[in-house]
């Protein structure tokens, strides 16, 4: 009895270190200055990643609302179009998962530069055209509706390339 | 501009009033100044001042920003009671502060970046110095009062001047405050008729501080990396202090429209009724006018409400802030009726504290003309706490330097490149300012003259 207790100690011990030093737990490490720099772009682009997730969902269910508030809309788009612009200095060279920092850029951004530069523009042009559409008082329910599903297939294209997949559940960046 | 004979500018007005003797300053004549009245007649400029001019809880979408760009363009209904300054101003739209993925302190990232160029990282934080203390640093020095910092509602915390987060510019609190520190002991009239003295006290105040300063080294050894970068702020300040002081055993130049005021009444409620804060605001707008038509202070910081907007009706049930967030939109208007009603009511107030500075006389124009005032705001849509396309607007023509009368559209420009724009035109140095997606060299060179 007390050492089936004691060998079930030991298992959970063992258990909890092997959990502490997963891969995904890295030791905490001394940056240079350099990689610091880099450190922080990853989480700088995580929260404007969130943001733009949060504003295209605020507009994703604006579009399928009765009475949505127009304005906030306008904002909400206008947000993402700001977003857009510079996105291509969210991904310095060396902020990848070389790093050792989690993210979820995947290497390709690096290795086929030019194609994820042709994503961001893309991103931009639909997103340029979002705020015009969300801005116009004219503009029907139909095109606010299309402009949303566009940015939003902009988004998706790119991340299918270009971003490892969603553990769900897991606070990564997105 | 007529100019007639010379005379002496040290001449007095004297008289008896009910067997008292009463005498008067002479401000400045046209004979003090130059052949067109744009300067002193040894060729000094008039004085330039700065300042900015804050209400919060920005706008109501599509009822403030001017659907039409350039010198013709429209006063949508908030925007109506500025027709009479519609010649004076230029509004500033589609300008937006980029955050970078910092957090969205509400009512304080959007004025904060407008003010200091940087986007907050934290609560409260404030990573570089207002753009209104830069100025004052390279224009304060020549007057009395570096800066002069106003709060309408009468509350310390409303004061949006700051060298570094923990470094504010504490504002005055109410007309009689203002008055007393203006053209109470101190003040040197510059009309005055008689010959000019040194105060005594401010030469034992001069010595003082000499002495403190020999302390320094000798304390800053001892402290901490971070106390020292306190301490430096401290003695910068002190500096500064010291500067003041030494200006006011010069002999002031006479100035026109100088005069001095009767004080106000010494007790005054505060607060943010709609009512108190229009009158306190307006008292305070008075004494701010002579205080720059004196030459007291060439920079000046009004706020007149604060970023989260307290301003109330009498006998309402809520405020401008809280209206932003609770109440319904009007589906058939399409906006938030009783939060648009505060909207009105800060332009209305904005028009009448440029009203102030453009009835008095200078030069060949008005002291408004010889300024250069940043109004602006917290957020845009105020219930979304957006900090895309802040109002902001710049009132006068800097001594000439700028033009107005326009309404300048962007596609989303950083806010940064107002900031610089004023900058530049106040004498400032500098090229760039602003940090990250909001550092800009490009200044709204539309308005340059």
């Amino acid at each position: 009895m007390h050492r089936r207790r004691r060998l079930g100690f030991v298992l959970v011990a063992a258990l909890t270190t092997c959990a502490a030093c997963g891969e995904h737990e890295s030791a905490p490490r001394t940056l240079t200055a350099e990689q610091q720099v880099l450190a922080d772009a990853i989480v700088s682009r995580r929260y404007k990643m969130k943001e733009l997730d949060v504003e295209l969902k605020n507009l994703r269910d604006g579009v399928s609302s009765e009475n949505p508030d127009r304005h906030a809309m306008a904002f909400g788009a206008k947000t993402v179009r700001s977003h857009s612009r510079g996105q291509l200095d969210w991904f310095p060279e060396g902020s990848g998962p070389e790093l050792g920092i989690e993210t979820l850029a995947k290497p390709e951004i690096w290795q086929n530069w030019a194609d994820f530069e042709a994503a961001a523009d893309d991103f931009e042009a639909v997103s340029d055209e979002l705020a015009t559409v969300m801005g116009d008082p004219d503009a029907t329910p139909a095109e606010r509706s299309a402009q949303v599903k566009a940015t939003m297939a902009s988004c998706n294209s790119c991340h299918a390339r270009f971003r490892k997949r969603v553990v769900p559940g897991k606070e990564v960046e997105r | 501009m007529s100019f007639g004979p010379r005379i002496s500018r040290r001449q007095i007005l004297k008289g008896m009033i009910h067997g008292t003797a009463v005498t008067v300053g002479l401000p400045v004549l046209n004979s003090f100044l130059n052949s067109n009245g744009s300067a002193f007649a040894d060729g000094r400029p008039l004085p330039v001042r700065f300042g900015t001019w804050v209400w919060g809880c920005g706008f109501t979408p599509g009822r403030f920003v001017p659907t039409q760009s350039g010198e013709d363009y429209d006063l949508p209904v908030e925007l109506r009671s500025m027709a009479p300054h519609k010649e004076d101003v230029n509004i500033f739209s589609g300008f937006d502060c980029l955050l970078d993925g910092a957090p969205n302190d509400v009512h304080h990232s959007g004025l904060m970046s407008i003010r200091s160029g940087t986007a907050p990282l934290f609560y409260k934080a404030q990573h570089a110095p207002t753009l209104d203390v830069l100025i004052a640093d390279e224009i304060g020095g020549d007057s009395r009062f570096r800066s002069l910092e106003l709060a309408a509602p009468g509350n310390k915390e409303d004061t949006y001047s700051a060298r570094s987060q923990r470094n504010k510019n504490l504002p005055e609190l109410n007309p009689a405050g203002l008055y007393q520190r203006i053209f109470g002991s101190g003040f040197q009239d510059p009309n005055a008729k008689t010959a000019f003295t040194p105060d005594p006290k401010i030469l034992h105040q001069l010595s003082v501080l000499s002495v403190v300063k020999e302390e320094r080294q000798r304390l800053m050894s001892q402290l901490g990396a971070e106390d020292r970068i306190r301490m430096d702020e401290y003695f910068t300040s002190l500096r500064q202090t010291e500067q003041q002081l030494s200006l006011q055993l010069e002999e002031p130049e006479p100035l026109q429209a100088c005069s001095i005021p009767n004080a106000p009444p010494e007790r005054l409620e505060s607060g943010y009724e709609v009512e108190t804060v229009k009158r306190n605001h307006r008292l305070m707008a008075e004494l701010l006018g002579l205080a720059l038509a004196c030459d007291q202070t060439r920079v000046f910081n009004m706020v007149f409400t604060n970023s989260f907007s307290d301003l109330h009706k009498a006998g309402g049930s809520s405020g401008h802030h809280l209206y932003t967030h609770e109440e319904i939109t009007d589906k058939e208007l399409g906006y938030q009726v009783e939060a648009a009603s505060f909207v009105e009511i800060n332009m209305e107030a904005w028009s009448e504290f440029l009203s102030i500075l453009k009835a008095i006389p200078e030069g060949d124009g008005t002291l408004l003309d010889n300024c250069l005032v940043f109004g602006h705001s917290d957020t845009s849509y105020a219930k979304i706490h957006a900090v895309l396309g802040i109002p902001m607007m710049t009132a006068g023509k800097a001594g000439g330097r700028i033009k107005t009368g326009t309404h300048i559209v962007t596609n989303g420009d950083p806010v940064t490149r107002v900031g610089l724009t004023m900058q530049q035109v106040m004498g400032r140095p500098v090229s760039s300012w602003g940090t990250k997606s909001m550092e800009t060299s490009k200044p709204v060179a539309e308005i340059f003259a």
